[in-house]
């Protein structure tokens, strides 16, 4: 048995590796501390294997098996680490770290034993032939795990020192060339491997920047040593040689404790239906080092949070999700009541966090949301008169306002002007016409309430002039074929295609060839005079319009990233067979991308946030409340409304800002409300609204609000600085919603809250002069701003006066209330 | 080492807006004009005094950001024995430094060399793709930053951040009259669709971010949001701060809610602010001498220099110009990113401005005895390939163009006790890379802080409570006269 002393040395490699990995790029990761003591185990009950049996198919198919004790009460603690694995039969041997590796065909058992407690493992093996070491299969997934492919090394776009690697082996062919025909051929040695460069520089036998990776007689160096004698040969099965999912175990982790550790398995399977074990190649990260710190497969706990470890090999992408729960003594679970399916989910992973949601808002606070959610301003002083002084029951009055708001005029303004961020409305490019052409288009679509995926087919078939079809409006934004996949991919599938321009997307499974492939559907969109001056007409041109590769400069053909191609044939545009493809209720990202920026905007974050970055690496915070939330948006056929109605109903939604003991550290799973600041359109709107005043904006009608400005470059200093995008990217992020000194200069000084309180013409000036009863007044002010009723100490602690000081005094509280975060942020 | 426990959550010095207002009925708004008044001293310690290895030289910091990384080969750096496609357009001239040139679209700035240092071996290696984001964020916070996409710029700003130096210096020395700490002209950073990324106080929390300006010097700049205004006297301001302390205090649950955007210690520095008049004085460009605006050059880069100087007059302890430009590879704006054309930008539309802007700058400061104790940076994210029409960042460049490059490029220093027509390190024949005493960014900043008195290694906790220096690096002490 050859291959025996070549299994035992591999396990040296993964310490090795490990270390070799960190000198190219050292990140503020490593200065981390070194983490919590392993906290005591309690008394472990059984043992569990997983997976509980093996079949192995070659001499190379090595496997880890996670060892698991079970504690009395059921809880499962990692002892991978600890237990002694043992063969029984002679058809199986365990090398040092510790896999499980045939020798003989055969039935055979490995005993494992920790915790003081044994199980049995069953392993079949099915084959013990030699297998070759193959280039893409093999060679490519050692060069990308101990980094020499890596942005920082010799993936970088110029190589280094001359010698550049795809990055991280998006091209093997490109690979395979520069190992095996540049330089004279000097990297491969296949009469003497040991003197091949692709040996001696990775272990420091010769000068290497990247200092050494790993040492003779590791993993890493066994297989490309084999691989040159064995000819240095590129790919036998090229269309098979990489993986095309990705299967971790245990797929969630529960850790306890802070110190706590847990290890992964990362199996990889191939179209032809084989599978590996691939955890020593895998690179493994941790999205949040603060909660949990990854260590070659190992995840050790840190402090109470949640973080995903992202797992990538070979072009492929996974993620589990790490919950750590820290000292949770006394919590007792108590689920609040389910108004809807979206408090069930929630309810669970409240549970599972151990945490306890929030108590519900009051009724002036839901009636404060609701509004500016709904229709992005405040509820008039009346309106929360009448809202108080309607003695229905709580839900059902909530109910009744709720379907009062979606569907009213402001319910219109306000849902066209987030349309038209994201569809970038400006006259940079539309021209005026152009825009106000544009706005009128989404807001009709708004107010008869367009299912969307049809909103999006008219969008993206779009053809003919600005004045015809205004909706050909958003290509004219976009213009050329490389914003247009860029744009159409991050606002209708929630993913970030500019990545996979220039090469393969590093964090999700996007080829640099489906970037062009995507592009091929927009490659004939043209634009040409109208009949009218400065009018302009979009259409498809026939004869020609291709995209071509960069690389090679191939006519790339119309194909989807994913799923069932459309028929392009047989479609009248290209624009048409993707539009089909894109609006499917089949498209797994379409409808998903869309309730989750929904949900944002109700929440303040999205259950994937970013809410246009979703990636495999970037895992969803309640994966089961978003697929419920995307079956229901397809059963109910793409109803924008029907949306809103379910997401403002639950419980959920109705939570106070205030939390409790158990969820005041939560920020991620909607356990109580966010306070999001007012935007830049409602705070300016709001102002208006609680003072009775008229706003003023240069080049616009007197008294038009934020929200109908159609244009995304207005010039108002105060929308600017209080973050209204100029529309010229297809990024949420383009939106600001920060605090600073200069908007609190502006809110304590500036024009748009001082101008109202001290106009001449407020509601504030009315009230002082029309009502007697100095209360009365104080009450008025009260709703008007923050929109309920003050309490009696609230009433005594503003003193009015009489005379002349009533108005002042009364300016004065508007004027605290206007800068109270009450009223600046939307609780 | 000093090691200063940062304190997540809380404002700056600890005060809450109920706290200040109760100290505000007994006066604190009048006591600061009282303070005001007698204010023309600095309020800040007696001048330290030059040391030996520099330390504590500098009171007050200017950044001049030259954002978009400037070609150090055609201005300050000339190499007019190299090849052609490396040598550029440009001849070279004399400066005020025997045998140092610098090219000929800098004549002003040759003149005043003799007060300042140049160096030139700035260099470093990047860490993955070498784009803007990245590398001004390294140059603003001294780290690289953790999640970068691949592209470089994609990741907005966030609270884990590093903190911006000047954030750092605003926390570690704040102003001992209300003045605004660091105020960052004439815009923020942006960098494509990404605003802010490395300019804000990051994980210090929201208070010690920056004052962006967002207007133009160079045309009115408008400081309605500093005067008080004609309707509301003191008295009144006081009363209505007073009763915001109140209706506030009824609403605790919603003030800690919202604890995270310190929106309690905006609102006090605001009052101060607004009741000094400091600010608003500093920002009147109307009340200089109109040659010396002309000097400084009627654009919004000079003009932006100028109100620099008048801020640091004022009590400001950082200001950050940011050169003004950041289109990216459009030959017809003044952003220093040159992939599309070098020369004809450089000599018509960049050059000028920087080369009446900076010089003028160093020169005021100087005659007004400022360049003692405050110290200037000049530099780039930084430099440009030495070779034209080659690809070192995967952008595109014209055969006139210039692209990326980290591994040598020329910074400016001055005043702080800077060494006075000093030329430190110097790049290789091509400028390709440092020839001799390199110099990593990061230590450029360990400088600053040096000379303002900081151990570079202070420790200041993070969001986690972690401990972090300011910036892992030493200080080139050599740099100091």
């Amino acid at each position: 048995m050859p291959y025996r002393g070549f299994v035992a040395v591999w396990a040296v490699a993964v310490v090795l590796v490990a270390a070799g990995q960190a000198l190219c790029a050292k990140s503020h990761a490593d200065m981390a501390d070194a983490g919590p003591a392993k906290p005591p185990l309690p008394a472990i009950e059984t043992l569990q294997l997983e997976p509980a049996s093996l079949t192995l198919s070659n001499i190379r198919d090595g496997r880890q098996v996670l060892v698991w004790g079970v504690s009395a009460d059921g809880r499962k603690f990692d002892l991978t680490d600890d237990a002694e694995i043992k063969s029984e039969s002679p058809c199986v041997t365990i090398s040092k770290d510790r896999y499980v590796y045939p020798v003989s065909v055969g039935d055979g058992i490995v005993s494992v034993t920790a915790a003081g407690k044994e199980a049995k493992l069953p392993v079949k093996v099915a084959g013990a032939d030699d297998a070759k070491v193959r280039f893409v299969r093999d060679v490519e997934p050692v060069l990308a795990q101990v980094g020499c492919n890596a942005g920082t090394c010799h993936g970088a776009a110029k190589g280094k020192n001359g010698f550049k690697l795809s990055l991280r082996g998006y091209d093997p062919e490109f690979d395979y060339a520069v190992l095996v025909q540049e330089l004279q051929g000097r990297r491969v040695n296949r009469v003497k491997p040991e003197m091949s460069l692709m040996l001696l520089k990775p272990t420091g036998a010769v000068p290497h920047e990247g200092k050494t990776l790993f040492h003779p007689g590791s993993r890493p160096y066994q297989l490309i040593y084999q691989w040159v004698k064995e000819g240095a040969n590129y790919e036998p099965d090229p269309s098979h040689a990489r993986p095309d999912k990705l299967e971790v175990l245990p797929a969630d982790v529960k850790l306890d404790l802070p110190g706590r550790t847990q290890q992964l398995t990362v199996i990889a399977h191939y179209p032809d239906g084989a599978s590996r074990d691939v955890t020593r190649e895998a690179i493994l990260s941790s999205n949040s080092i603060e909660v949990a710190k990854i260590t070659g497969n190992r995840i050790t706990a840190l402090r109470r949070g949640e973080a995903a470890i992202l797992i990538r090999y070979e072009g492929n992408y996974s993620a589990v999700n790490v919950s750590v729960m820290g000292d949770r003594s006394g919590y007792v679970f108590a689920p609040m009541p389910e108004y809807n399916y979206i408090d069930k989910h929630i309810n669970a992973k409240v549970a599972k966090q151990q945490e306890l949601a929030s108590d519900e808002c009051s009724d002036d606070e839901f009636l404060r949301r609701v509004t500016l959610d709904l229709t992005g301003i405040i509820p008039t002083a009346a309106q929360a008169r009448a809202f108080a002084d309607d003695k229905s029951p709580s839900q059902e009055k909530r109910h009744k306002l709720v379907e009062q708001l979606i569907g009213s005029p402001e319910y219109v303004a306000f849902w066209s002007n987030r349309w038209a961020d994201l569809l970038q409305c400006n006259s940079k490019t539309l021209g005026d016409k152009g825009v106000w052409l544009f706005r009128e288009w989404i807001r009709q679509s708004v107010a008869t309430n367009k299912p969307y995926d049809q909103f999006v087919h008219e969008l993206i078939v779009a053809q003919g002039n600005e004045r015809n079809n205004p909706a050909v409006n958003y290509y004219r934004t976009l213009r050329e074929t490389g914003k247009i996949t860029e744009d159409v991919s991050q606002t209708f599938l929630g993913v970030r295609f500019n990545c996979n321009k220039c090469h393969d997307h590093p964090f999700e499974r996007w080829t640099q060839d489906q970037y062009y492939e995507f592009g091929a559907f927009f490659a004939r969109v043209s634009f040409k005079g109208g009949a009218r001056p400065g009018e302009e007409v979009v259409f498809t041109s026939y004869n020609g319009g291709e995209v071509t590769h960069p690389r090679n400069g191939k006519v790339m053909p119309a194909l989807v990233p994913y799923g069932q191609e459309p028929d392009v044939e047989h479609a009248r545009t290209r624009q048409e067979a993707f539009a089909s493809w894109l609006t499917s209720d089949k498209n797994p990202l379409f409808a998903r991308s869309y309730v989750n920026r929904l949900w944002s905007y109700f929440y303040g974050r999205g259950i994937i946030e970013p809410v246009d970055d979703i990636r495999a690496s970037n895992p969803p915070v309640n994966p089961e409340l978003l697929d419920a939330l995307t079956q229901d948006f397809i059963d109910h056929h793409f109803d924008v409304q029907y949306m809103m109605r379910t997401i403002v109903a639950s419980r959920t939604y109705q939570l106070s800002v205030k939390p409790n003991r158990w969820n005041e550290d939560d920020k991620i799973n909607f356990s109580h409300a966010i306070p999001r600041r007012l935007s830049a359109e409602q705070l300016r709107d709001a102002v208006s609204i609680a003072t009775g005043t008229r706003e003023e904006a240069q080049g616009l009608p007197a008294g038009m609000r934020s929200v109908y400005m159609a244009d995304g470059l207005v010039d108002d200093d105060f929308l600017k600085l209080f973050g209204r995008p100029k529309r010229e990217t297809a990024c949420e992020c383009e939106r600001t919603s920060n605090v600073s000194l200069a908007h609190a200069l502006n809110l304590v000084n500036g024009p748009i809250i001082n101008n109202a309180v001290d106009a001449a013409d407020s509601s504030i000036t009315r009230l002082v002069a029309a009502e007697k009863d100095n209360r009365k007044v104080i009450e008025e002010i009260y709703l008007a701003v923050l929109s309920r009723l003050p309490n009696d100490a609230e009433v005594a602690g503003v003193d009015l006066g009489t005379g002349p000081q009533r108005l002042e005094v009364a300016q004065d509280l508007s004027w605290a209330l206007l800068n109270s975060p009450a009223f600046l942020f939307n609780r | 080492m000093l090691s200063i426990p940062g304190r997540p959550g809380a404002t700056c010095d600890g005060m809450s807006r109920r706290e200040l207002m109760r100290v505000g009925g007994a006066g604190l708004l009048g006591l600061s004009l009282s303070q005001l008044l007698t204010a023309e001293a600095r309020g800040q310690d007696a001048p330290a005094g030059k040391k030996r290895d520099g330390f504590g030289g500098a009171k007050n910091f200017i950044f001049v950001f030259l954002q978009g990384g400037p070609s150090h080969l055609d201005i300050w750096d000339p190499k007019p024995d190299a090849p052609d496609n490396i040598r550029g357009d440009f001849k070279v001239l004399p400066t005020k430094i025997p045998g140092v040139n610098v090219t000929e679209v800098m004549p002003n700035l040759a003149k005043v060399l003799d007060k300042t240092t140049l160096i030139r071996s700035v260099s470093y290696t990047p860490a993955g793709l070498f784009n803007h984001t990245a590398a001004i964020y390294q140059m603003m916070t001294g780290y690289t930053p953790d999640k970068v996409s691949p592209s470089g710029q994609l990741e907005p700003p966030n609270r884990a951040d590093y903190p911006h130096m000047g954030s750092q210096l605003a926390r570690l020395m704040p102003p001992k009259e209300p003045m605004l700490p660091f105020v960052m002209l004439p815009r923020p950073l942006q960098e494509s669709n990404v605003i802010g990324k490395g300019g804000t106080a990051g994980f210090l929390g929201a208070a010690y971010d920056p004052y962006y300006m967002f207007q133009d010097p160079n045309d009115k700049v408008s400081t309605v949001d500093l005067s008080l205004r004609s309707e509301v006297n003191q008295g009144r301001m006081e009363r209505r701060a007073s009763l915001l302390q109140k209706v506030d205090a009824a609403m605790p649950d919603i003030e800690k809610a919202v604890s995270d955007y310190a929106l309690d210690t905006y609102d006090r520095k605001a009052l101060e602010l607004i009741l000094s008049g400091r600010a608003r004085k500093a920002f009147n460009l109307e009340e200089e001498p109109k040659e010396l605006r002309d000097k400084y050059g009627r654009h919004t880069f000079g003009q932006s220099l100028l109100l620099a100087r008048r801020l640091i007059e004022a009590g400001s302890r950082v200001v950050q110009v940011n050169w003004p430009a950041v289109a990216n590879g459009n030959p017809t704006v003044d952003a220093w990113d040159t992939h599309a054309d070098n020369f004809g930008p450089l000599k018509n539309l960049h050059c000028p401005k920087l080369d009446s802007g900076l010089p003028a700058l160093i020169e005021d400061l100087d005659s007004r005895g400022m360049l003692k104790d405050t110290i200037v940076l000049a530099i780039g994210e930084f430099g440009r390939s030495p070779k034209m029409g080659v690809s070192t960042s995967g952008n595109t460049n014209s055969a006139k163009g210039r692209d990326h490059w980290p591994y040598c490029y020329t910074g400016l220093m001055a005043g702080g006790g800077i060494a006075r027509g000093a030329v430190y390190g110097k790049s290789d024949k091509t400028g390709s890379s440092p020839a001799e005493n390199p110099v990593h960014p990061t230590e450029l900043l360990a400088t600053v802080y040096h000379a303002l008195g900081v151990d570079p290694t202070t420790l200041v906790n993070n969001h986690l409570g972690q401990p972090r220096e300011l910036v892992q690096a030493k200080p080139v002490i050599s740099l100091f006269g």
